[in-house]
């Protein structure tokens, strides 16, 4: 029986796949108006936007591949991907070419500089195009770089995002690929979509993991139909074929929910229902921050789509809480980061919205490789908790079985609260911020003696 | 069937068991290191297009790092790391390695670009640019954290899980005539997300050597 036992543990150590959520890239600290609320732009007027006045791509020749005009439809297509979600209220304006210098191309690192300033000063969200990638590479970065979003300003106290820029790495746009020279090439689908990610920086979203088998199984621009539909546009790498190809709209179910709660417009109630709770270590007390928590639809078999692989939105716990709290393991930072909540109650706490329909929840960990740039969640590096893979139902224990799901019901407008995980198999409260030392008291019922555990004991009879 | 009393014993036996394994683990897979890195979408890159675009390749401790404007770019901000090197697998040797990368988003400078505690890494740098500024090739692809488990086995990882990392690169080796030893052979033809680290080296060894 031992053996069984060590077996079924071990496997439940083992089968924690590591994983992370969807949410906003930053949320308010301890310093502002209300804490924990995500950094937002002011949407009571359009976002206004600058955009470089020279060509989006060059090739090496000095021929114009895309032209100004052409580069300029193209941004404000892709600001359109956004705009467009029809339960967001969020509109861009483009506010003609970039200011402070000359003709409005921003050609140098010099230019550069003056319209970082510029950014850095709340005066404009520059969208800069560099068009043979000579200025990725004055700033020291390699051609692999197709494009970035840089928060130039934030407000603090009110959580507003002020100003940021964009650049555009034209090089992968012109028509020409040269290894030897270090010049890629993406199609204009692929280009199309790491900028639209980008955007969703731009507008305050972070990171979302969703079907992380694929990229955990290495899938490699063959990502399975029904699994790149769910896959989040906001996912922290590019790895499979560009959605369009597959037929896909390029906002997955995750990236529109998300952009739609952080910008609810006037139909965002009477079209999302909420899922909320909290994730518990095996104590069923203490609260966990950092494991993603993914409602799935439940399939439905009259149709051909997976809808449980395409049709899914996540959050990790705790998102709202600040990453770095300030304890003895992360040690120098003993008042903790300026982003985040400090109220503890947000500690394990997710919420998710989705669209009418039946779902199952679960929780996966965060994949451990997703740190720094392709961080997700309050906490880089992710934290890894044993036992943080299984799904909800409705008699959570620390020793149940992690299959086992009972599918929650949402309708519009509803706000389904108090889905509250139980971890198998933690110790009460270990984690990246403890020692490791705390020893798991067995519990009395309720999360013992029930019927797995019965399962269990009878095993061994059997 | 076991009287619940035993029952109970062995439970907490292997709770015992798996805490132990869990803190183990923890240790092993997560290092007390935060390495970050900047967001921006980056095209892939396998083992062979890293070592080729890198001027510099280097495994060390980071020792120092810090947020300061670029001296003569008042308006860009970078970070100036040093890093204590133990091999340089490419470039000049040196026993210290400094350099300054761009950091474009005022959030990321709250932990110094992911650098302040980034630990062992192992760095694949571009070619400084005429102002002084340089960054992991292809960013989070370029940069391995280094961990070792409980033997002291080293393992490296970059902010990819290494996915993609050998794809085709033994086609490519092949077609210049660079052969690899078993060791690399074996690591190349079952990737894990976590690779050996003397393998790896191995392979970046045979690779810069390869390319004359």
């Amino acid at each position: 029986m031992k053996r069984r036992l060590a077996a079924f543990f071990l496997c439940l150590l083992l089968i924690s796949g590591l994983a992370s959520a969807g949410e906003p890239l930053r949320v308010t600290g301890f310093g502002a108006l209300q804490p924990g609320q995500p950094f937002v732009w002011q949407t009571s007027s359009p976002i206004t936007y600058t955009v470089d006045s020279g060509p989006l791509g060059v090739n090496p020749s000095g021929q114009t591949v895309i032209s100004n005009t052409q580069g300029l439809s193209r941004v404000q297509s892709l600001f359109q991907n956004w705009q467009s979600v029809q339960t967001a209220a969020i509109t861009f304006s483009y506010a003609g070419p970039i200011t402070g210098v000359p003709g409005g191309d921003v050609k140098s690192i010099q230019d550069f500089n003056v319209v970082q300033g510029s950014c850095n000063s709340g005066a404009q969200n520059p969208v800069i195009f560099d068009a043979n990638g000579s200025l990725i590479r004055a700033l020291g970065l390699d051609p692999l770089v197709i494009g970035f979003a840089a928060t130039c300003k934030l407000d603090t106290q009110t959580g507003h995002i002020n100003s940021t820029l964009v650049l555009l790495n034209g090089e992968f746009q012109d028509g020409v690929t040269d290894n030897a020279t270090k010049n890629f090439e993406l199609n204009a689908d692929q280009f199309d979509e790491a900028i639209t990610h980008e955007l969703g920086h731009f507008l305050g979203l972070g990171h979302s993991q969703i079907n992380v088998d694929l990229y955990q199984g290495g899938a490699v621009n063959n990502c399975n139909v029904d699994e790149l539909a769910g896959l989040p546009l906001m996912f922290p790498v590019a790895f499979c074929q560009s959605r369009k190809s597959a037929g896909l709209p390029i906002l997955s179910p995750d990236d529109i929910a998300w952009i739609s709660k952080l910008y609810p417009g006037p139909s965002f109630n009477s079209t999302y229902g909420t899922i909320s709770g909290f994730v518990f270590f095996s104590d069923g007390i203490t609260a966990v921050q950092g494991v993603n928590v993914i409602a799935r639809r439940v399939d439905d078999p009259a149709t051909t789509v997976d809808e449980s692989k395409s049709i899914a939105v996540s959050a990790v716990s705790g998102y709202s809480f600040t990453g770095n709290p300030g304890q003895s393991i992360t040690g120098d930072n003993t008042t903790g980061s300026s982003f985040g909540s400090r109220n503890p109650a947000l500690i394990g706490y997710y919420e998710i919205p989705v669209t009418p329909g039946t779902y199952t929840i679960q929780v996966e960990n965060i994949d451990a490789s997703f740190t720094g740039g392709s961080s997700l969640g309050p906490l880089d590096p992710p934290a890894v908790t044993y036992g943080a893979f299984e799904y909800w139902h409705n008699y959570e224990s620390a020793f149940d079985d992690p299959t086992q799901r009972d599918p929650v019901t949402v309708v519009a407008g509803q706000k389904i609260s108090n889905l509250n995980f139980i971890l198998n198999q933690t110790s009460p409260r270990f984690d990246q911020y403890e020692d490791g030392e705390v020893q798991l008291e067995i519990q009395k019922a309720p999360f013992l003696l029930r019927r797995h555990s019965s399962q269990l004991v009878s095993s061994e009879a059997a | 069937m076991s009287a619940p009393g035993n029952f109970y014993q062995s439970v907490r036996m292997l709770l015992t068991v798996g805490i132990a394994i869990t803190v183990i683990l923890c240790f092993f897979i997560f290092p007390a290191d935060a390495s970050a890195q900047l967001r921006a979408q980056t095209a892939p890159a396998d083992l062979d297009q890293l070592v080729h675009n890198a001027a510099t390749i280097l495994r060390g401790n980071v020792i120092s790092a810090a947020i300061e404007p670029h001296p003569q770019f008042s308006n860009i901000q970078t970070v100036v790391v040093t890093i204590s090197v133990s091999r340089v697998l490419k470039g000049e040797p040196s026993t210290t390695y400094t350099f300054r990368q761009f950091v474009w988003d005022i959030r990321d400078t709250a932990d110094v670009a992911g650098y302040r505690k980034a630990g062992e890494l192992l760095l694949f740098l571009n070619p400084n640019s005429p102002y002084g500024l340089t960054s992991p090739v292809g960013l989070d692809q370029g940069r391995f954290r280094v961990m070792r488990d409980p033997k002291g086995k080293a393992f490296a990882v970059n902010g990819r899980a290494n996915l993609g990392l050998f794809n085709q690169v033994p086609n490519k080796a092949a077609s210049r005539g660079v052969t690899f030893s078993q060791q690399v052979q074996a690591m190349m033809a079952k990737p894990q997300r976590q690779v050996p680290l003397d393998s790896l080296e191995d392979a970046i060894i045979t690779l810069a050597g390869g390319r004359k």
